[in-house]
């Protein structure tokens, strides 16, 4: 499963979000979005909303996989379970957390504190990754 | 053939996301994965700067793919960039094959 989760609160980024959230079910892989914090607000809003955000609303469900309003847990939760994870956020986190699953665990390093190569090596070797 | 990964960018410029993720796809070559990249939303501004980078990162086997509706939203054309325009099937091409995903989103 392909995971796009939404913590973004402006419009303009939660609108690209689900935008991508679309898009990366073109090639028919099962693309799960969910909503946190102040972008589930916004979704919540609905039709009285920013318009963008509630097309892309109305399209996922349309195409049955609507959007998802959850905690930060488990959004996280879900993330541990993706094959691969998108997650959208407003502004871009001042510090980066690599997450990699390794054998049923989760270790987070800090991609810009480690030597490039070693932080590929450590992605490649991962069962998962996502970055917060 | 070694692993597939794939790099997604759409922050700002000022985030620093694409120096990282550019530091991160020379490593991945350099470890002999595959790299594939897709740009989108706003990380198009910071694109321009930097036609050299993408270049040499093309050159080296990188695929490298911009969203067209993105880069028009922000005034750019395949000139300006240096990179033929795409779309959001490429970025679910490139997710769908990627063994790995990092997404600086």
């Amino acid at each position: 499963m392909i995971l796009v989760v939404v913590t973004a609160a402006a419009a303009d980024r939660v609108s690209e979000a689900l935008r991508a959230g679309l898009g990366l079910g073109l090639r028919g892989d099962p693309v799960e979005v969910l909503l946190v914090g102040p972008a589930a607000e916004l979704a919540a809003r609905g039709a009285g909303g920013d318009p963008r955000v509630a097309r892309a609303l109305a399209t996922l469900e349309l195409l049955g996989r609507p959007a998802r309003a959850v905690s930060r847990d488990e959004a996280l939760a879900a993330a541990g379970r993706a094959r691969a994870v998108e997650v959208w956020s407003d502004p871009a986190p001042a510090t980066r957390r690599l997450v990699l699953r390794r054998g049923g665990e989760a270790i987070e390093l800090d991609p810009r504190a480690l030597d490039s190569r070693l932080v590929a090596e450590q992605i490649l070797e991962a069962d998962g990754v996502f970055l917060l | 053939m070694g692993k597939k990964i794939a790099i997604v960018v759409s922050t700002a410029p000022d985030s620093g996301d694409l120096d990282a993720a550019f530091d991160l796809a020379r490593a991945a070559r350099a470890c002999g994965a595959e790299v594939a990249m897709f740009f989108m939303s706003d990380a198009l501004p910071g694109l321009p700067a930097r036609r050299r980078e993408l270049s040499a990162l093309a050159e080296d086997g990188c695929e490298l793919a911009v969203c067209a509706a993105s880069a028009a939203a922000h005034g750019l054309g395949e000139e300006e960039i240096g990179l033929p325009l795409g779309g959001q099937d490429d970025h679910a091409a490139m997710v769908s094959r990627a063994d790995r995903v990092v997404s600086f989103t």
